[in-house]
Formats: C-alpha cells, sequence, structure tokens
C-alpha cells in the first residue's frame, strides 16, 4: 500500500497538475486571415403522416483584415462575399463595437474567460435574450478540452443554450454545441466548428391529451478551417 | 349523437328555405323566389359565417401563433449562430420548413368552402322536393292548360321552349351552372384535384383533433361526415335531374345524402359536458 502512495506521489510530482494556459487572441495588425467556411442547413416540417425536408449547402471564402490593434483593441475587417463588416473586438473575443451591425440584432458573442484555463473546467458567460415580450437567460459554455502533443493547440468545446418559453401546447429548445481549435502561438482559431439546433412541437391539449399538431426542426451547422495568413 | 338532419340544415346557410314550400304551389314558389332575389344584396350583407369558418378559424390560428413563435425564435437563433465575433461570415437560413404545411392548409381553405358548397347543393336539389316544386312552377304547364282539348292547338310545342327558357333563368337567377353543377361528385373531385391522398388524410387528421376539441361543433361534424361519405350515386342523379340535364324522375329518389351525413361516426374523444369552446370570436388568436 505504501508503494502504491509512493509512486502516486512521485507521478503527481513528475507529471505536474493539470494544464492551465490563457487562451486569447493574439492577432498580426495588418495580416489577413483566409478561411473556407461551409455551412449546412435543414428544416424540416412534420404534421402527423406528413413530413417535409430542405437541406441546403454553401461554402465561402471569409476573409478577416487586421486594421489596427490599439488600446487593447483589434479593429477588424470582416468580408464574406458582398458582406463587410467592421468589429472591434478585444483580446477574449468580445466584441465591443461593431458600426455596421444593429445593436439589438448583434450576436451573442461568446467570449474567453480572463487567466487560466484549466483542462475540463467550463467557462460561463450568461446574457439576456429577448423573446417576444419576454427576456429570458442565455448561456454559453466553453470548456478546455486539452492540449495536442506540441502544447501549442488548445481545443475548446463551445456551448450555448437559451431557455425558450414553454406553455401547455408548445415546446422549444434552442442550442448549440461546437469546438474550435486554437493555436496557442499564432493567436487564432485553425478550425471551428458548431451545430445551431432549434425545434417547436406545437400541440393542442384536450382535457387529458395532448394532440401534436406539428413540429418545426432547423438546424445549421458551420465549419471554419483557416487556409492562408497574409502576410 | 346529433340529429343528421340539423347537421344538414347548418350546411343550409341560405335559400334553402324556397324547398319547403312545395306543398304551396306553383305560385307561392314564384313569389318566394322573386323575394328572395329582391332580398338577396341585402342578405349578402350580412351573409352567415360560412359552416366551415369555425375548422379554419382554429387552423389558422394554430397556424398564426406558431408563425409568431417562430418570427421570434428565429431571431433569437440568429443571434446566437455566430458564437465567435472573430469569424463573421454570414449565416445560412434553414429554409422555412412549416411553409410547406401552409401551403397544403392552403389547399384545405380552398377545398372546404367548396366542399360546403357542393354539400348544400346536393341538400337542395339532391332530395327531388325541388325538382318536384320546380314542375309545378313550370309555365308550359299552367299556361296551356286552358288550351288542352283545342283540335289544332299542339300543347307540347309552346310549353317545351317556355319550360325550358323558364328552367334556364331561374338556375341562371340562382347561380347555378349547368356544366359546372349538373355533376356534383365530378365538381367535388375537381374542388380537391391538387389535394394528394396523404394531404386529404391529414385534413381528416386535422377534422378529428377539431372534433375532438370541439365535440359540440356540428357544422364541422356535418362537414367531416360528407367528406368521409360523400354522396350517393343516386343523390347526384337527383341534382341532374333537377337542373334539367336528364330524365331521371328526381322524385323518386330518396334523400340520400341526408342518409350519408346521418351515419357520421361519433368521433369525439372528449365528453361533451367538458369539451372546449371556440371563442365569440374565433378569428381573435389573442384570445
Amino acid at each position: 500500500m505504501k508503494r502504491i502512495c509512493v509512486v502516486l506521489g512521485l507521478l503527481c510530482v513528475f507529471a505536474g497538475p493539470a494544464p492551465a494556459v490563457p487562451i486569447e487572441y493574439k492577432l498580426k495588425a495588418g495580416s489577413t486571415y483566409t478561411y473556407e467556411v461551409v455551412q449546412r442547413s435543414t428544416g424540416e416540417a412534420r404534421s402527423n403522416d406528413i413530413r417535409t425536408s430542405h437541406p441546403a449547402e454553401r461554402t465561402s471564402k471569409l476573409e478577416i483584415t487586421v486594421l489596427a490593434f490599439r488600446d487593447g483593441v483589434y479593429v477588424l475587417e470582416i468580408s464574406c462575399g458582398d458582406r463587410r463588416l467592421r468589429r472591434y473586438m478585444r483580446p477574449n473575443g468580445a466584441i465591443i463595437a461593431s458600426p455596421g451591425e444593429a445593436g439589438p440584432m448583434l450576436p451573442l458573442f461568446a467570449t474567453f474567460a480572463d487567466g487560466d484555463w484549466q483542462t475540463g473546467k467550463p467557462q460561463t458567460t450568461t446574457a439576456t435574450v429577448t423573446v417576444g415580450r419576454e427576456s429570458v437567460p442565455a448561456r454559453w459554455t466553453t470548456t478546455l478540452g486539452g492540449l495536442d502533443g506540441s502544447k501549442k493547440k488548445a481545443t475548446i468545446a463551445i456551448a450555448g443554450d437559451v431557455t425558450l418559453p414553454t406553455d401547455r401546447v408548445t415546446r422549444r429548445a434552442l442550442s448549440v454545441k461546437g469546438s474550435m481549435v486554437m493555436n496557442l502561438e499564432t493567436g487564432c482559431p485553425e478550425k471551428a466548428d458548431w451545430t445551431v439546433s432549434y425545434e417547436l412541437a406545437f400541440a393542442n391539449k384536450e382535457i387529458a391529451v395532448t394532440r401534436e399538431l406539428w413540429t418545426i426542426r432547423e438546424s445549421t451547422s458551420t465549419s471554419c478551417r483557416l487556409t492562408g495568413v497574409k502576410p | 349523437m346529433d340529429d343528421p338532419r340539423i347537421n344538414l340544415d347548418i350546411l343550409q346557410a341560405d335559400g334553402g328555405e324556397t324547398m319547403k314550400g312545395a306543398a304551396l304551389g306553383s305560385f307561392l314558389f314564384l313569389a318566394v323566389f322573386l323575394g328572395s332575389c329582391i332580398a338577396a344584396p341585402a342578405l349578402a350583407q350580412q351573409a352567415p359565417a360560412s359552416p366551415e369558418a369555425p375548422f379554419t378559424a382554429w387552423l389558422m390560428n394554430n397556424e398564426a401563433r406558431t408563425m409568431a413563435i417562430l418570427a421570434g425564435d428565429r431571431l433569437v437563433a440568429e443571434r446566437l449562430s455566430h458564437p465567435l465575433g472573430f469569424l463573421g461570415a454570414p449565416s445560412l437560413p434553414p429554409f422555412r420548413a412549416e411553409l410547406d404545411l401552409w401551403n397544403i392548409h392552403l389547399q384545405f381553405y380552398r377545398f372546404l368552402p367548396e366542399a360546403v358548397e357542393v354539400a348544400r347543393l346536393a341538400r337542395r336539389f339532391g332530395s327531388g322536393e325541388f325538382a318536384k316544386v320546380f314542375e309545378r312552377a313550370f309555365p308550359g304547364n299552367w299556361v296551356t292548360m286552358p288550351m288542352i282539348g283545342v283540335p289544332t292547338f299542339n300543347v307540347r310545342e309552346l310549353s317545351l321552349p317556355l319550360n325550358t327558357s323558364f328552367r334556364e333563368s331561374v338556375l341562371a337567377c340562382m347561380g347555378i351552372d349547368k356544366n359546372r353543377d349538373a355533376d356534383l361528385t365530378e365538381r367535388l373531385k375537381r374542388s380537391q384535384g391538387g389535394i394528394s391522398p396523404d394531404d386529404r388524410r391529414l385534413l381528416g387528421q386535422y377534422l378529428e383533433t377539431f372534433l375532438a376539441l370541439y365535440p359540440n361543433n356540428r357544422s364541422v361534424r356535418a362537414i367531416d361526415g360528407f367528406l368521409k361519405h360523400g354522396m350517393k350515386k343516386s343523390t347526384a342523379q337527383s341534382v341532374a335531374s333537377a337542373l334539367g340535364l336528364n330524365n331521371a324522375s328526381a322524385a323518386a329518389e330518396v334523400l340520400d345524402f341526408e342518409e350519408a351525413a346521418g351515419n357520421v361516426p361519433d368521433t369525439g374523444t372528449a365528453s361533451a359536458a367538458e369539451a372546449g369552446t371556440l371563442p365569440d370570436d374565433a378569428f381573435d388568436i389573442l384570445k
């Protein structure tokens, strides 16, 4: 028994604690980061025996030019097809300004927590979104999955959910799941994948029986791959 | 179990009262007919709700609620579709699959009023009562009556065009198109031509759900029965006879349509005592 304790103790000493790394963007001003973005979406409707499904797919090129870095803020010029955005981003991923986008419609972005990340320890950020006349909580959870052998790339799991209101005739669920690989040396994501899933089940309620009328399901997956950095 | 006659009377929103004038004779029929023609514009302003309206309102309300929920939820979904502000690619919104359902429902909204109209015509003309009254009112019959027996007078030569002209004028005034309405079975088939068997089954399931929620709604139950059982061939023949398109004896036909609708099975699953009631304004989705 003593031998086992000694062996375990030595292992702890040599292996050290779980990896603790800071995760943040370290972009180079003047560089352009190019990604290939593949998006797939599916819309499904079901009512009794009727089922319809409409899949769609699109591949596009996303270019992000770092115009400047000043006072801890990156100024990004993001272009994808005809769309051009100017975003002001902190190293933790928080967007502090986006002049071309209406404030209420600005996406709810996940941000990286400050300080060192422990493997497997989830970092949660919360916000409030408005659904109809109600405000409901939304949550992003990011978890460091681990580092690769060279300890240069970190895999981070991303999960988001919103507690949509439900009642006796509607059931709704909206969630996001994905992951990204962050290159800790270059300070930019090498790849990122996420899927947004939504479901609405609409029913009519009798005294004791719920009669489902129809179900709408939607799913959108996005896959980004870094294809080049210039210069 | 609802009285099938009452069910069918609900389908008869206007004009049906003229059928009950058989006992009053031909002249009374004409008077009632002319009176109804004069009163028609006034009645049109206060048109009663169609028998299918409670069902379509229920379906539309459910659609509207779903549309509202989806519109709000999609905004939220869009806000969560870009977890990384750095990767600002535009999203690929999924196809709005519910439009497929709404398109199917659109066919129902077009088909149901037509089916109700067919049912009304079948009710009005298919019993044979109308044909009997019609025959009594033929001017050719009573105009030529005093001249019957006059040696050189050909009764048939005068009465036939008179009767034909009278029939065509009256039917035209009543909005009856011989080409369209002579074969009601065919008209019913035509009206549901674009509805696939699957969609037709969906309509039946919706009606079943509606009747489970509102088992006391007799008009929709009558429509459901009519759609399930349709018309008997003899009813369609009676209609054709009433419109003067064949030589079949309309008076000999029985009330097949009424019998068919009378055999509607009771599909209500909720007890009538506990059944829900439609709001006063069925189109008010905020209730």
